[in-house]
């Protein structure tokens, strides 16, 4: 009896170990943003760092301005066969712009390098494969009324992506920020500590795999503007864009950081950003635009 | 391989302890049901021993006992149960003789002068390894957070913690909700909650018998990494008609008992009576629910076809429906529930063998409904889930008894999403289900008990089979009962759901590509009366848990994915030693549980891929639960909880988009530090009820007046960050605070 329960006793010694080690403590990291658009010229590469949490956040603080900033396009073997030098905007603080005025190919791979020179040539680097091409073919029209029976709806062919579906967002673009609002866009920022109404200027949805859409006779897709998307009367540019894997990762983690969905509240988990040597999001799109009217409904105001 | 391994080495004891051989002895048996002398309700797992000596059994969960191997002549055996009076019955046997003998057993009163000390010897008797039985007595008295709950009440167990204030959820010994195999009179319940994940679906009026295995159980259950909660619904009063109502400040209950020429039958009503306080805060905010409403009904009807052959229907039906208009062209609407039904039939062969079928149907629906702006989602989710079980129980010698047992089954997941008029997804799982299990008693003396089994799963979907050995060993002191558990245990099921709202849960299952998880349990424990009127129990576990599937966590969208796809496999492991003090007799009893324990996960892009705390880590638990009978009219109960703070993720840095073309806001997103490596601060709560007795009409009735966090406790649920102030400001969001409830009841 006696010896059993030394055997407890020494059996919860044992299993009292926790090998657990937490690390709550900061370290700056590099942080990198930017989105190549297929057909478009490189588009600007922000530099910053992460600043802790209790701290004052600024631009001027988070600037990082001794990168040196190249973009390379990648062969199947990922061979550097051609490049794009950055330079500093020094009115920008620390966005950098392409030299030249080559533009981004679909189907492509790009690789990011960026030396920091002050940080003893620190480096960092990210790649991203550019989505293919798609193009909208029909759109059953381009003036509707809002929240009537008629939606738009638009016709695109499909995109590429290997080794998976496309995946979409749908951004709804307002031309005029100054007209009226839709009501339930209206009572959001009539209520008090409410957004601002140009906050609703680009209304996005999140990800959507293409297997949410029907496969059309002709292999092409059909996407239906939800009415939830329209904030604004007027005039809207509708953009369909397919992301890479980048910005899928990222944007997928970076909105499970604010909760929802299974993750307990106070759960926060780490964003997936592939990026060697830093944090934040090298990606890549296509987009095709569609303009669109927006009427008011009498019965509705 | 470790886990085939594992399970031979099993498989080679069990066949050692089957091949013993059987010693014949001219010894006499007795045998019979153990019921309630007021109702004639069964009383599932009472103790019957032979007084005196350490030889005894316990009644199986039809109230069914078998006592054999007993010495002819003059003897006494000594029937008890937790709450009723210890009966001492003198019998003569002859050798051979097999005597059906049933028990009644008198309730202990609850008049002051007539507590009954019983044989703590004897409570302990029937509580293996791992397993607990909540009296319905405690779940009526502890200080309830508006409604007397039965979940919450099991929280108060070493080894079960919850989640929050907020929420029901059990997560017992490191496992998750979805790791407890939850049954109501042997049917499977998928969502037993009530207002969104507040409190359980199961009515304290219409329950008898909980019986919580928190781990090492045998074979004859199966299905779940974890644990087994087992919960029977009263049969009925056979003697009498019987009634109550209570009326409290969330919901009012009802219920109805009776005998009939051949038989018995219980109904019992919860209905939420919320609707006089939502109508005097309308207008105060747009959040309030233009319609919300919950009910269950439970139900019984027994027939006792004759002696030895005895029928009983049972169902059960619970529902939540909200409507809240949340701003101008929006609203929210939820109709969740569960529906259960079960035809049981207990026949009795003979003495050695007694037998049970049940048929089972158990439904589990949720219709969420948001309406924004003129677009749609519209999510239906339902689960039919119907089954065959037949379970065997067979004393075959002296020593030796066995007991085997079939569950079959059919079990349809239909989920299909809407948005905006389009089907958006459209999911419909089907699995047909079948196990068998056989396990082993064998008691070589008075002293010791091997308990082994076998279980064998099979799930048609992705063709799975899985053999779960369990194996038992107790050595049986004076005072000191010493235990041993080792068992192998699998899953084939997920549950996706959110701490913080049980509406929308939805369950999904293995599949080609989704292997069932798996894992081990081992468990070491003693259980010993300490000295007079007090019980002590200490257990330890280590369990392992292989394969876990569940949702991907950050999955924007499961549309055109492969199914295993959608899915993040982890694995992970817990291990603890939980302590129980009782004080179970006097005017002042009550109990101190402690629970130390420790659980991780590892999956995926999460924490570096190293293993990580899951948010209900607790290290320590302290419950310390005490009655004291002030006077004949008065009593007064008090709770107080001391938890470890739960984990959370720190953040350490931030930073923000500036050219993100999605929006017109960038955003701002958090550099972590280690996943869930801070701590909130210790959670403290002290709650105290007081209940008066007394008579309403001739009936009795009963005031209980409760007060929550009587100290007002400042509790943190979570930590919320606002990016519009800089730096970034962190905002406490609460638990309950300082919270006084009020109800009565009338029996009659």
């Amino acid at each position: 009896m006696k010896n059993s329960l030394k055997l407890i006793a020494l059996l919860t010694l044992f299993v009292s170990c926790d090998f657990l080690e937490s690390d709550n403590n900061y370290t700056m990291q590099y942080v990198v943003e930017s989105y190549l658009v297929a057909n478009e010229e490189f588009p600007p590469v922000v530099l910053t760092k992460t600043l802790p949490i209790d701290e004052v956040y600024s631009l001027e603080r988070a600037a990082v301005t001794s990168g040196k900033v190249k973009v390379y396009e990648l062969d199947d073997q990922s061979n550097k066969v051609d490049s794009v030098t950055y330079f500093r905007d020094l009115n920008a603080i620390t966005v950098y712009y392409a030299i030249g005025s080559k533009t981004v190919k679909p189907e492509t791979l790009y690789r990011i390098e960026i030396i920091v020179e002050n940080d003893n040539n620190h480096k960092i680097t990210a790649e991203t494969f550019v989505p293919g091409s798609f193009n909208a073919v029909a759109a059953n029209s381009d003036s509707v009324v809002y929240q009537s029976n008629e939606q738009l709806e638009v016709n695109y062919t499909q995109s590429y992506y290997p080794n998976r579906q496309s995946y979409y967002i749908l951004t709804v673009v307002a031309q005029d920020t100054t007209g009226d609002l839709t009501p339930f866009y209206q009572q959001a920022i009539d209520s008090e500590d409410g957004p601002t109404r140009t906050e609703f200027q680009r209304n996005s949805s999140g990800i959507l795999n293409q297997g949410n859409f029907d496969i059309n006779p002709d292999q092409t897709i059909t996407i239906r503007l939800p009415w939830l998307a329209v904030a604004y009367y007027g005039d809207h540019i509708i953009e369909a864009n397919t992301i890479d894997d980048n910005l899928y990762d990222f944007l997928r983690t970076e909105g499970a950081q604010f909760g929802g969905g299974t993750l307990s509240p106070g759960e926060i988990y780490d964003i997936i950003d592939h990026i060697e040597g830093g944090t934040g999001v090298f990606g890549s799109y296509y987009q095709v635009k569609t303009p669109v009217f927006i009427k008011r409904n009498p019965d509705i105001d | 391989m470790k886990y085939i391994f594992e399970g031979a080495t099993l498989l080679l004891l069990l066949c050692i302890n089957l091949i013993q051989p059987v010693q014949a002895q001219q010894t006499a048996k007795i045998f019979g049901f153990i019921r309630d002398a007021e109702t004639s309700e069964t009383l599932l797992q009472a103790n019957i021993i032979i007084k005196g000596t350490l030889t005894g059994t316990s009644s199986n969960n039809s109230g069914y006992y078998v006592l054999s191997n007993l010495p002819t002549g003059e003897i006494t055996i000594q029937a008890s149960y937790v709450g009723f009076q210890t009966l001492d019955i003198p019998l003569v046997l002859k050798p051979g003789e097999e005597k059906r003998v049933d028990i009644n057993l008198k309730a202990d009163s609850n008049e002051l002068e007539e507590v009954v000390v019983t044989s703590d010897r004897l409570e302990e008797e029937k509580k293996n390894i791992g397993t607990l039985q909540i009296k319905t007595d405690l779940i009526k008295s502890v200080p309830a957070i508006l409604e007397a709950d039965v979940f919450r009440s099991i929280q108060l167990m070493p080894g079960v913690k919850a989640a929050s204030d907020y929420s029901s959820a059990l997560y017992i010994r490191g496992g998750g909700p979805d790791q407890t195999l939850i049954l109501l009179d042997r049917t499977t319940v998928y969502n037993p909650t009530h207002f969104f994940g507040f409190f359980s679906t199961f009515n304290p009026d219409a329950i008898k018998d909980i019986q919580l295995y928190k781990g090492g159980y045998n074979a004859n259950y199966g299905g779940r990494l974890g644990s087994v909660l087992d919960i029977y619904n009263k049969d009925g009063n056979r003697k009498e008609n019987k009634g109550g109502v209570t009326v409290g400040m969330l919901a009012s209950r009802v219920f109805a008992e009776g005998p009939y020429k051949k038989g018995s039958w219980m109904f019992a009503l919860r209905r939420s009576t919320l609707e006089p306080l939502l109508y005097a805060l309308r207008g105060t905010s747009d959040a309030i629910p233009e319609s919300f409403y919950f009910y269950d009904v439970n139900g019984k009807i027994n027939y006792d076809i004759n002696e030895n052959n005895r029928i009983n229907f049972a169902f059960y039906g619970g529902v939540d429906n909200v409507r809240v208009p949340f701003s101008t062209d929006a609203k929210v609407l939820l109709q969740y529930g569960n529906q259960t039904g079960s035809f049981n039939w207990n026949h009795l062969f003979n003495a050695n063998t007694f037998g049970n079928l049940t048929l089972t149907g158990s439904r589990y629906f949720s219709f969420p409904k948001f309406f924004l702006a003129g677009t749609e989602f519209v999510r239906s989710n339902n689960i039919f889930d119907f089954s065959l079980k037949y379970d065997l129980d067979y004393t075959y010698s002296d020593h030796h008894s066995i007991r085997w047992g079939l569950w079959g089954g059919n079990m349809v997941l239909k989920l299909k999403d809407k948005f905006d008029n389009q089907e958006t997804f459209n999911s419909r799982l089907h699995t047909g289900y079948a196990s068998t299990y056989i396990t082993h008693t064998w008691r070589p003396d008075d002293s010791w008990k091997f308990d082994s089994g076998l279980r064998l799963n099979y799930h048609t979907n992705g063709n799975f089979y899985r053999l779960d050995p369990r194996l038992a060993i107790e050595r049986t002191y004076e005072r000191v009962r010493l235990q041993a558990s080792v068992g192998g245990y699998s899953q084939f099921l997920t549950l996706i759901s959110n701490e913080a709202f049980s509406g929308f849960d939805t369950w999904l299952i293995t599949a080609n590509g989704v292997s069932p998880a798996y894992g081990w349990q081992y468990g070491l424990g003693a259980k010993t009366r300490i000295f007079e009127g007090f019980n002590f129990d200490i257990e330890g576990y280590y369990r392992t848990m292989e394969n876990l599937f569940e949702l991907d966590p950050t999955l924007p969208d499961p549309a055109g994915k492969n199914y295993d796809e959608i899915f993040r496999f982890g694995r992970g492991f817990a291990y603890g030693v939980e302590l129980l003090l009782e004080k179970t007799t006097g005017k002042f009893n009550g109990f101190l549980g402690y629970t130390w324990g420790i659980t991780r996960r590892k999956f995926p892009n999460v924490n570096n891929n190293q293993y990580y705390s899951p948010k209900y880590d607790r290290t320590h638990d302290v419950n310390l639960v005490l009655n004291y009978q002030l006077s004949k009219r008065w009593k007064i109960t008090s709770v107080f909880n001391y938890a470890t703070g739960q984990a959370y993720t720190l953040p350490i840095g931030r930073t923000q988009t500036y050219l993100n073309p999605f929006s017109t806001v960038q955003s701002n997103y958090f550099d972590i530090g280690t996943v869930n490596g801070a701590r909130l601060p210790s959670y403290t709560r002290m709650d105290i009820g007081f209940t008066r007795t007394g008579t309403f009409f001739g009936g009795k009735s009963e005031l209980q007046l409760q007060i929550i966090n009587i100290l007002n406790n400042k509790n943190i649920w979570f930590y919320l960050y606002d990016f519009d102030s800089n730096p970034v400001k962190r905002t406490e969001v609460p638990l309950l605070p300082i919270l006084p409830t009020i109800s009565y009841s009338v029996n009659f």
